[in-house]
């Protein structure tokens, strides 16, 4: 599968958001090694439509989502949202730009505060950019100004310090020497040990000292500024509190009605706390906090996985309902294919951290051209007892790891078509139908097998 | 959820509503009625309390209570054990031991709690945002917090008491503000390692995504969620800060008299004990007490809360 | 790093009086762990170093950075412009701090920690004398508490939830609202001087002494009857700490699954509870004794007080009683080094016993 490549994009102007080339790797502990979660994702989205995201567990696809809300920042690609590059922009235009950028998560009891009122909850974004309104004061700003600039200063300094400890050590090993020689009354016989000794030492006073010096002056101005910020805030506090009636009715108005929007007995609900609802009922308040924003966009991480099936089919209407109702643009990603035909306009099927397939859902559903494409189709269950249910065809073997990955095509090791060219070059996509793109040397022709009925037989038709 | 949706299953299936898929949203109550029935706190709770209450109040009004004069001396009454007038009996020069435990209590309770409060607000600040932040500042804050308990601490009390302090005529600011600097680095520990494990829940990822800064994140979502680790531990805190009070007291390092301290109460009565062993015992057990309800209701407390103790 | 190792205990053993119970854990620890990955524990040893320097150089700092003229605190308010001086010359207290520091910290990686002005001794002499006392009475409280809390601890686990259970865990919280030196002071009361009387009944014994050390080497049975009381005051509060830990551990070990194979085996609960539960069921309670041997080392202060043991402990209070600077400084350095390499023994033997730990 699996390969790089740009030609699915698409260049209308309906285009709101362009994810290029998305790169997100993590590092494994201090071993130098890094997870290959996405490498060199693109994807795009037109005003009002649903992509569906789909792949193994394991194969980036939440990663993705997240990382198009920079959560974190991808380490290379651009993800373009309305003409601006979220991947360049400061940290505090991101944060303003991300009201308009929601999310939805997988586990809907755990993304709600179990502390907090779903009154409280839902009205968090509301009040959230209400206090943006109040300017702070000086000082808070120059704190939430210099505040990473800071931390990231005393961090480096930090590292510096902390390997130049072993310098430390050495010279007062040396010190040690010298002063227990001088002590046994033997100074001519070693007189050189403090010789050593005080250039050793000089050498670490000179690094460590002046590292360790600032890191501590660095520490010690940030919690100053930090403890002084909400100080000097008083008199905006004082400020909101005398408006902050009127913006609790303001406030209330907005929760029952996206509440309500949502399909939750608003006045049952407001005074609860998030444990006692059900997973269901928890999701649609999900939804509703991220509704109140009037978003553009909201990345729908698996949102009915952890749902009992009765219910996952509510919450997808619902989605569906509200799509229109606010002219919202999703993300959805999900693992279950029929989970996301339903809902989709367009499916982008992913492997290993990389794209396979894109194509309408009806095309992609009929027609897969990705041999990986069709071995989870396969895997879909039919609602009828009279079919055998079927293993994925010609898969065999476990998801690489994602640490070192497969040279060429990440998908060649269980692939049962892949060939030598597979392994040494990366498929790019390209369009083999109206709107249908893949990265595959050997793509399926359409109503073609991945395997033919005599490999099925000859493996034991497993 | 899971027991429930499999005792549901057989029960839709034979009752043929097969037409409209009854899809209700059961409400967790089973496991609602659960919870709550485990969180009882019982009677000792409440007696504990109300002692500890008792204790606090008896303290702070002293003055107005129908006491004896804690410095008192009643002729010829020394040694005498408890009786109707004297509820705890007088000690070797005859003064009321009641009356001197209320008034120790003032100094006990007062310094411990003093100090314990400082020690939460500082410990927890430094927990808060080395647990939220990680990365380098919670190797700067961490290394710092481990090297500090590395020193021992009663030794280090006493040293720091004795310097600032040489005299006496400040002993209990300077007690107060010796303990809570030196509780600062194991709350500290304590309240990181329950930051740690909710700052990557998702409901602090959610908050990022609404927008909120990192100071709202920290105070409103993490906080409020580690708050009961903090209350529970803190009752703990001050028992142990009770004893540390006493045991300085009982080395004589206390508020010095004529000021009543259960420490020193308790270390004057050992040169009685034979005969009269009352003079240390009642201050002793109204001090283990003391500790004893600290200690219950924080336990209580971190039960009602669910606090799990690995968190240490 | 061998080397490096080799030099600073070699020059610790230049003043063997002092330097005998540190070279113990550090031969312990390094035996400990050659067994288990010989380059990772001289990796941590040197990691120590820093550590070390930067807990004598704060023990510096605070003693010297006190208001007021240190001279004055030395000799009290009243002294003499020329006794204050004469102690500035002897103690080169016009000195910058740093280069005092240099002097001091030079001086006491060879042993040299200073001589007492109140005691006309060797700060060295004064705690390699007091030390072994401490660590004989951490070692018999140790010794108590682990044989006390092991089979209470496991028994309570066998029989949880009954009262039995109850009962002992009641007690165990009982004993842990009890401070120490309040249970000193009754254990004196009923074993040494005969207890109290209830309603014309003497309750308590006359069997114990009260107070007084007796030297292992002067009379053996005397010494461990001098100890007795002292040791198990410590010891009764730990018995709770470390009951409620193995109980708690003990517990979860029972529910899995190989104790349940053990038991359809037909294997007797008493050699499933000592043979295959209690070990991996005792990581925990492994820790918390170190941290507990690591704390002791300067903790016992006030039963030391107590009982009058000359230990460290006493010695450490004379010290600040006396406003003996130079005897605290020494005290509180060696009391924070003895704790750090004791975390790092336990560390070390933690990674012995459980291969698992090593390479992660």
């Amino acid at each position: 599968m699996a390969g790089s490549g740009t030609a699915h994009l698409r260049a209308d102007e309906d285009v709101i958001l362009k994810a290029e080339d998305v790169v997100v790797e993590f590092p494994v502990g201090n071993t130098g090694n890094v997870v290959h979660a996405v490498s060199g994702i693109s994807v795009d989205l037109r005003k009002g439509e649903t992509l569906g995201l789909v792949g193994e567990s394991g194969c980036g696809k939440s990663t993705t989502g997240r990382a198009i809300l920079q959560m974190p920042r991808p380490k290379s690609g651009s993800v373009v949202f309305e003409d601006t590059d979220l991947t360049t922009i400061e940290r505090e235009q991101l944060r303003r730009t991300r009201r308009t950028l929601q999310m939805i998560f997988q586990d809907p009891i755990s993304a709600l505060n179990p502390r907090r009122k779903v009154r409280e909850i839902v009205a968090e974004p509301i009040d959230i950019w209400w206090q943006e309104e109040f300017p702070r004061s000086p000082v808070s700003q120059a704190f939430e100004r210099y505040s990473p600039w800071m931390t990231g200063l005393m961090g480096r300094l930090w590292d510096i310090a902390k390997r130049a400890m072993p310098l430390v050590a050495g010279a007062l090993v040396f010190w040690v020497v010298s002063q227990a020689v001088e002590e046994t009354g033997a100074e001519d016989a070693l007189g050189w040990t403090g010789v050593a000794a005080g250039i050793v030492a000089a050498v670490a006073a000179v690094v460590v000292v002046p590292f360790v010096v600032v890191c501590v002056v660095l520490l010690a101005g940030w919690a100053l500024l930090g403890i002084l910020g909400p100080i000097t805030n008083i008199p905006r506090w004082f400020k909101m509190r005398s408006q902050r009636s009127a913006f609790n009715e303001m406030a209330d108005a907005k929760v029952r009605e996206v509440l309500n929007a949502v399909g939750i007995d608003v006045d049952n609900a407001l005074e609860r706390r998030p444990h006692e609802f059900s997973g269901g009922q928890a999701q649609r308040i999900s939804i509703a906090r991220a509704l109140v924003l009037e978003p553009e966009v909201i990345i729908c991480d698996e949102p009915v996985s952890a749902l009992d099936v009765s219910v996952q089919a509510q919450v997808l209407n619902l989605l569906e309902d509200l799509k229109t109702r606010y002219g919202l643009t999703l993300i959805f990603i999900a693992h279950d294919l029929a989970v996301v035909k339903n809902v989709s306009d367009r499916v982008a099927v992913m492997y290993l951290g990389k794209m396979c397939e894109v194509a309408p859902p009806d095309t992609l559903y009929a027609a897969p051209a990705h041999p990986y494409t069709s071995a989870l189709l396969s895997t879909v269950p039919v609602p009828d007892p009279t079919v055998v249910p079927s293993t994925p065809e010609g898969i065999s073997g476990e998801l690489p790891s994602p640490i070192a990955p497969p040279s060429g095509c990440r998908f060649r090791t269980r692939c049962p078509r892949a060939e030598d060219r597979c392994a040494e070059e990366e498929p790019a996509m390209r369009e083999i139908g109206d709107s249908h793109y893949v990265a595959c040397h050997f793509p399926l022709a359409p109503g073609e097998r991945p395997v033919s009925d005599e490999d099925l037989v000859a493996t034991g038709g497993a | 959820m899971t027991d429930q949706a499999e005792r549901h299953a057989p029960s839709t299936t034979y009752s043929g509503t097969m037409g409209e898929p009854a899809i209700v949203e059961v409400e967790e109550e089973a496991a609602d009625e659960g919870r709550k029935a485990k969180r009882k706190l019982g009677t000792f709770f409440w007696v504990a309390v109300g002692f500890l209450a008792f204790i606090v109040l008896a303290a702070l009004f002293a003055d107005f209570l129908p006491l004896k004069d804690p410095g008192e001396t009643f002729r010829g009454r020394s040694r005498e054990g408890p009786t109707g007038e004297f509820w705890f009996g007088n000690d070797n020069i005859g003064q009321d031991i009641f009356s001197r435990t209320i008034y120790g209590a003032r100094v006990s309770v007062f310094v411990a709690g003093i100090a314990t409060i400082i020690g939460i607000f500082f410990g927890s600040l430094i927990g808060l945002v080395a647990g939220y932040f990680r990365g380098r500042i919670d190797a700067i804050l961490t290394s710092s917090v481990d090297l500090l308990l590395a020193f021992p601490a009663l030794v280090l009390a006493l040293a720091l008491i004795i310097f600032f302090d040489n005299e006496g005529d400040n002993r209990r600011f300077w007690l107060t503000v010796t303990l809570g600097l030196l509780s600062i680095a194991p709350i500290a520990r304590i309240v990181r390692s329950s930051v740690i494990a909710y700052s990557d829940r998702e409901f602090v990822q959610a908050a990022r995504v609404l927008g909120a800064r990192d100071g709202r994140i920290m105070f409103k979502e993490v906080l409020p969620n580690v708050i009961p680790v903090i209350l529970s531990y803190s009752l703990v805190f001050m028992a142990v800060l009770v004893v540390v009070e006493s045991a300085i007291g009982f080395l004589g390092l206390s508020v010095p008299p004529p000021t009543p301290t259960w420490g020193d109460m308790i270390s004057k009565g050992r040169n009685e004990l034979e005969g009269a062993a009352h003079i240390s015992l009642f201050p002793a057990g109204v001090l283990f007490l003391t500790v004893l309800a600290l200690n219950y209701v924080g336990d209580k407390l971190r039960e009602f809360f669910d606090v799990r103790e690995s968190v240490i | 790093m061998a080397a490096i190792a080799v030099i600073v205990i070699g020059a610790w053993f230049l003043r063997p009086p002092m330097s005998w119970t540190f070279a113990i854990l550090l031969v312990t620890g390094v035996v400990a762990s050659t067994i288990a990955n010989g380059s990772y524990v001289l990796r941590r040893l040197a990691g120590l170093v820093p550590v070390l320097m930067i807990i004598a150089f704060f023990t510096f700092i605070i003693i010297n950075a006190l208001p007021g003229d240190l001279a004055v605190n030395i000799l009290g308010p009243g002294a003499t412009p020329q006794a204050v001086e004469e102690i500035n010359e002897e103690l080169n207290l016009n000195d910058p701090v740093m280069s005092r520091f240099g002097d001091w910290l030079g001086d006491a990686v060879t042993g040299d920690l200073g001589r007492s002005r109140i005691l006309q001794e060797d700060v060295a002499d004064g705690i390699s004398r007091t030390f072994p006392v401490s660590l004989q009475l951490m070692l018999y409280a140790q010794i108590i508490s682990i044989g006390l809390a092991i089979p209470l601890g496991v028994w309570a686990a066998y029989r949880a939830g009954t009262r039995v259970d109850r009962a002992i865990n009641t007690a165990a919280f009982g004993f842990l609202a009890l401070p120490n030196f309040i249970l000193a002071v009754l254990l004196v009361l009923f074993f040494a001087l005969g207890g109290i009387s209830v309603f014309g009944t003497q309750v308590g014994v006359e069997w114990l002494p009260a107070a007084r050390y007796v030297a292992f080497g002067d009379d053996l049975v005397l010494h461990f009857k001098h100890m007795l009381l002292p040791a198990l005051s410590l010891a009764l509060g730990q018995v709770a700490v470390y009951m409620r830990l193995l109980r708690t551990d003990m517990i979860s070990t029972l529910q899995q699954n190989f104790i349940d194979l053990a038991r359809a085996k037909g294997m007797s609960d008493s050699r499933i509870l000592w043979r295959h539960a209690l070990r991996p069921s005792s990581f925990t309670l492994l820790t918390v004794i170190g941290l507990n041997i690591g704390t002791l080392i300067g903790g016992a202060l006030i039963i030391e007080f107590i009982f009058t043991l000359p230990g460290i402990g006493t010695y450490v209070f004379g010290a600040i009683i006396a406003r003996d600077f130079i005897a605290i400084q020494g005290a509180v350095l060696v009391i924070s080094a003895g704790y750090v390499l004791t975390l790092l023994a336990v560390d070390l033997l933690y990674t012995a016993l459980d291969p698992r730990l090593r390479h992660a």
